[in-house]
């Protein structure tokens, strides 16, 4: 993981991406108790977003580096890594607006826990439902917060069929 | 109390238990730093792994 903080760090640098921050199961671990995950998702802004191979980039940066590629991810170190571009608005911000960590010394960009509730409710899967509930069970968001940045990007009705679902007041 | 009661306060007594038990790890779990909980992730994907693949005989890397 520290690896990947140093990788990520230095493409940014090398203007091979615009920016990135960790998404997914590995920043939901930083806010609640750990949860199994096979790989790491990173949200990763691209200068040329209108091409096909929009990834290409950093792929053939990663290879120049001697990473190899396992299926459509990247292996850094012991982990498989999905870089996925902002594919919304949300996931934009979500980008954008992420915090700087610090993991074991290397400043490593990760997505907010509120921004990490609502993508996660847009995706709205079973795992991603209960992501939410982790967070909100670790204190590391209100339904308040939820609820205004699932408002702001459309997504009131998903929002409105989690809390029935769940029963949230 | 009858013979029913005592196997049903038995029964919640077993339950309230586990699940004190749960909350008491999860918190502790949430006490952990980020690289903590990442190196701990670590070991039950590569556990994960390595169950995967004893059955084809491979070792994962």
């Amino acid at each position: 993981m520290r690896e990947l903080a140093e990788l990520l760090n230095e493409m940014v640098a090398k203007r091979v991406i615009k920016n990135y921050a960790i998404f997914g199961a590995m920043a939901q671990i930083r806010y609640a108790e750990p949860v199994a995950t096979l790989d790491i998702d990173v949200l990763v802004g691209v200068s040329e977003v209108e091409r096909i191979d929009i990834l290409e980039e950093i792929y053939s940066y990663c290879k120049k580096k001697g990473y190899s590629t396992e299926g459509e991810a990247i292996r850094v170190g012991t982990w498989p890594v999905q870089f996925v571009p902002v594919f919304s608005d949300l996931t934009r911000d979500a980008m954008e607006q992420a915090e700087t960590a610090d993991f074991e010394g290397v400043p490593l960009r990760v997505v907010e826990a509120k921004y990490l509730a609502v993508i996660a409710l847009n995706v709205g899967r079973a795992k991603d439902l209960a992501r939410i509930l982790a967070l909100h069970e670790a204190g590391a968001v209100t339904w308040q917060e939820v609820s205004m940045i699932a408002n702001q990007y459309g997504l009131s009705h998903e929002w409105k069929r989690f809390k029935n679902r769940f029963q949230i007041q | 109390m009858n013979g029913n009661d005592l196997k049903t306060d038995s029964k919640f007594n077993e339950v309230s238990f586990l699940l004190n038990r749960y909350t008491r790890r999860q918190q502790k779990l949430r006490m952990l730093t980020w690289p903590e909980k990442v190196r701990l992730v670590e070991k039950v994907r590569r556990s994960v792994l390595l169950l995967k693949f004893s059955k084809k005989g491979v070792n994962p890397s």
